[in-house]
């Protein structure tokens, strides 16, 4: 195999097993800013994770790029690390699973389609926006293109690989109305540009911006609320983090001893799909161990805790295919998570919370993953009689994520594809039967 | 390594369709990271960053690529594909590049390259000393880290200048997450140097953790923060990134040069009270966000952005300055060669006004009094920001009184700074880490203890009283 010599030499060296993470990439990016070209960017690289277990603990090293020149130095940087590591959790290097799900999420089209088409889609998009509306006062489109091919050797055999492309076109686009400014950021991830229809979301965003101008205060105090996907995402990804063996044995999960019992509502479905096939699904982990989709939270009840090869040694259980890296260390985490949509649209969910807030938009560090409690600048409409009456202005909402959950009433039926959640992710929005808000 | 031959070369290749200025940043670097779970080690890591980004200027037109292939014909390939962006007769041709000099503020002395790995591990047994010295039952747990960033960079320019710059970054922190029957609570302890390991003081490295734990057990017991608009005073230090949030982001010129910052058009006029004088200086040798020469070659300096309540200056680098006719000020900085660069703040801070703290917390009747800050973040284009607070406590009757958690500030930075009427004596600048468009840099936020008539706080506490 391409890398024996490093894993002989590593051998040679005391190192009973060692693996190498090879990663390389290409990427394009470019803005349109005043509809003009912005901000052209082309790269291409590759990265290398090495790791070994030498006396039992496990030494690593990242380099930009590897060849069998650094043998010696990677050899040199792992016993080193290994070397002042002081706890005794197990440490492995995989074999393999019997049984990978292998699929593609490469298309290979996207990388057929010249630059110009590109450039020119997004113009079209900036053109759009631009001139839909004289309040539109700035905007700015992007578009960034990456591929990722992601390898795994081992000495134990192991050798996998994956490629993936995807692209995305974000939008930051203001509005002024009166002396106020008001912007909002939208995008879309697909490896598909057939996915992308300018006009459609040319007027999302604009709808988005202008929707927000004229801004109204409101009493401070408790509401019901609808909380937008790309909200209720990011309120998702720090409450499932419970559910991580690591965070578990270390005391600090709220959810120890949880499993089997009530966590949430029981319109709460939370499946870590990690083969979704889409632009973030993945067939192994970062430890090499195949992935599979599970159920984390089912009608509200804590199902399983996920782990990697080391916690799930430690809890006497099979690891879930949920390895991912962190560093020098390999971490625990979700592969793409799909919160189980409902069956109303977002109408519908407006018309049976009557009175209350729709939550856009959340921003800043005011949510503390460790114990759930939030308090968080945001944005947002106030809904009369089940219609969205006015945009509200510089509003902060607070709670705690444990009870939100629990809160929940009903769940919609229109899934957003997000990036807000660690590995990717697909949410609908949710209705919770009170939110406090703090206004002027 | 690139020599001035190739570099010469790439840069003609860059500059051989028409652009009017291109350079070469070749980065050498690495981040070393050992970890604790509780007191024992359980990570050691270093990252190796070694690539080159070239960058292509014409008119208000950027052009940027990176590969971490340091072969020739790579870079004679990235620097030719960048190049047919454009498509006009060179007009720059670089015939000779000549060193820059400039004055190293910064000098690394004693790299951490060259310190055996216990002594860096010694600093970490110091935290882990002083936690089992405070020993309390309800830390549940954590984890001491320490973070050595070494940079080592080299830009060729179309100017005919080239130079190198090395700098070294140590954090040594210790996150804490407290237990009792009402919850968690998390609190973090952190001493920054740019400055070799002598730099970090036993006796303060003791003194923060003891200070931390404290604040990790006083959040535990504290009630919720109360919500509505009130009076806030700001402590010193890190309060800092207040101002660096609602005031310093908006005067990058990466936003006023497109029109993206509320403090568009503002130059020579009222932006903030009277009593505010605020600078970005980025000369102070060894501090936390200083630059000796920025990734545009010009020289790091002391901007006065706000003197005495009026807008006075920018941080700015060349390529925003050619929207706003302004030349570069030293400010053009990015986190490594994955990034193409753009203006960005060093050491930020309100300076010093005339009131002592104790006069500004005696004379607030009913108030939020919040210390520090877990962080915040800044829609420049709105002007709508958010701070989390760390550590506060209510004021009443002029006297600091219960401590409170889950405050979070909200506002827009051009009406907030107007609303500043006591500024304290206390000037202290705190480190911290900024994300931006060039990704992650050091900076340093900092101001004295100053006081806001009116803000919205939020929070669980329900209604001030």
């Amino acid at each position: 195999m391409k890398y024996d010599k490093f894993f002989l030499e590593a051998k040679n060296r005391g190192i009973s097993d060692s693996q190498l993470i090879i990663t390389s990439h290409y990427s394009l990016s470019f803005s349109i800013f005043d509809g003009e070209l912005k901000d052209y960017e082309i790269s291409d690289g590759s990265s290398c994770l090495a790791r070994g277990i030498y006396n039992g603990k496990l030494g690593s090293v990242a380099l930009d790029h590897y060849d069998n020149s650094k043998i010696s130095s990677v050899i040199s940087h792992i016993i080193e690390g290994a070397s002042v590591i002081q706890n005794d959790d197990p440490v492995f290097i995989f074999e393999g699973s019997p049984k990978y799900h292998k699929f593609n999420v490469y298309n290979k089209h996207l990388g057929e389609v010249p630059t110009d088409e590109k450039i020119a889609l997004t113009k079209k998009i900036y053109e759009l926006i631009s001139s839909a509306d004289p309040r539109i006062s700035n905007a700015e489109v992007a578009y960034s293109e990456t591929v990722v091919d992601y390898s795994i050797f081992n000495s134990k055999g192991l050798k996998l690989t994956q490629k993936s492309n995807y692209f995305d076109i974000s939008v930051e686009v203001f509005a002024e109305q009166g002396g106020v400014t008001k912007s909002a950021y939208e995008y879309v991830i697909s490896n598909k540009i057939e996915d992308v229809n300018p006009e459609e979301f040319a007027s999302k965003c604009v709808k988005s911006v202008l929707n927000q101008l004229g801004g109204v205060s409101v009493p401070t105090g408790t509401y019901k609320a609808i909380l937008a996907p790309e909200v209720t995402a990011q309120f998702l990804d720090a409450w499932i983090s419970h559910a991580s063996s690591e965070a578990v044995q270390k005391g600090v999960s709220m959810w120890i001893d949880k499993t089997g019992t009530q966590v949430g509502s029981s319109k709460i479905t939370v499946i870590d799909r990690p083969l979704a096939r889409n632009v973030f699904g993945r067939y192994f982990d970062d430890e090499g161990v195949a992935t599979y989709d599970k159920p984390i939270i089912k009608y509200g009840i804590l199902n399983t805790y996920i782990y990697n090869l080391t916690t799930a040694a430690k809890a006497g259980v099979e690891t879930t295919g949920n390895g991912y890296s962190a560093g020098g260390k390999t971490g625990v985490d979700f592969g793409f998570i799909t919160l189980k949509p409902g069956r109303k649209t977002l109408d519908e969910l407006m018309e049976k919370m009557g009175d209350g807030v729709y939550i856009t938009d959340i921003e800043g560090p005011g949510l503390n993953a460790q114990n759930g409690a939030f308090s968080m600048q945001s944005a947002g409409f106030l809904v009369k009689n089940g219609k969205i009456s006015k945009p509200l202005d510089l509003i902060t909402i607070s709670g705690n994520l444990f009870d939100l959950f629990k809160d929940v009433t009903d769940v919609g039926s229109e899934l957003k594809l997000t990036a807000e959640l660690s590995n990717g992710g697909e949410v609908p929005p949710v209705l919770v039967k009170k939110l406090l808000v703090g206004s002027e | 390594m690139i020599n001035k031959k190739l570099a010469m070369e790439v840069l003609n290749t860059a500059l051989s369709t028409g652009a009017d200025y291109a350079d070469i940043f070749e980065e050498h670097s690495s981040n070393q990271s050992i970890r604790t779970d509780k007191d024992k080690i359980d990570t050691c890591s270093t990252n190796y960053l070694d690539g080159v980004g070239i960058r292509i200027l014409l008119g208000n037109q950027c052009v940027y690529g990176y590969t971490n292939d340091l072969s020739k014909k790579s870079l004679l390939s990235l620097a030719s594909n960048l190049s047919k962006s454009f498509s006009s007769k060179q007009i720059v041709t670089v015939t000779s590049l000549e060193k820059q000099s400039y004055k190293n503020r910064n000098k690394v002395k004693l790299s951490y390259d060259d310190v055996p790995i216990s002594e860096k591990i010694h600093l970490i047994d110091i935290v882990i000393d002083e936690v089992k010295k405070n020993y309390d039952p309800r830390i549940i747990r954590y984890v001491v880290g320490l973070a050595i960033t070494r940079q080592n960079v080299t830009i060729y320019n179309s100017k005919g200048k080239y130079f190198n710059r090395i700098q070294e970054w140590a954090q040594l922190s210790c996150s804490f997450t407290g237990m009792d029957e009402n919850g968690y609570e998390n609190s973090v302890m952190v001493d920054r140097h740019q400055d070799n390991i002598h730099a970090f003081d036993e006796s303060v490295i003791r003194e923060k953790t003891r200070k931390e734990i404290e604040n990790v057990l006083r959040l535990l017991g504290a009630k919720e923060c109360p919500a509505g608009v009130m009076p806030v005073v700001v402590g010193n230090g890190f309060g800092g990134v207040l101002f660096h949030e609602s005031c310093g982001h908006p005067l990058e010129a990466s936003s006023i040069a497109l029109g993206l910052s509320c403090f568009c058009g503002k130059e020579g006029q009222y932006i903030a009270s009277p009593i505010v004088s605020a600078v970005d200086d980025s000369t102070i040798p060894y501090e936390w966000g200083s630059i000796d020469i920025d990734d545009d070659g010009n020289l790091g300096c002391k901007r006065q952005l706000i003197k005495d309540g009026v807008l006075t200056d920018f941080m700015i680098d060349d390529y925003n300055g050619r929207r706003m006719n302004r030349s570069g000020n030293g400010a053009c900085r990015r986190q490594n060669y994955h990034f193409v660069p753009t203006s960005r703040m060093s050491n930020t801070y309100i300076e010093n006004g005339k009131s002592t703290p104790e006069e500004i917390i005696a004379s607030t009747k009913l108030g939020l009094y919040a210390v520090s800050f877990l962080g915040g973040s800044v829609n420049p284009g709105t002007g709508e920001f958010n701070f989390a607070a760390s550590e506060a406590y209510i004021i009443r009757d002029g006297k600091i009184c219960e401590p409170v958690r889950g405050a979070v500030l909200i506002g827009k930075g051009y009406e907030i700074l107007k609303e500043i009427d006591m500024v304290g004596n206390d000037l202290e600048l705190s480190g911290g880490t900024c994300g931006a468009a060039s990704g992650w840099v050091y900076v340093n936020v900092g101001q004295p203890t100053v006081r806001i008539k009116k803000v919205l706080v939020g929070g669980r506490g329900g209604k001030l009283e």
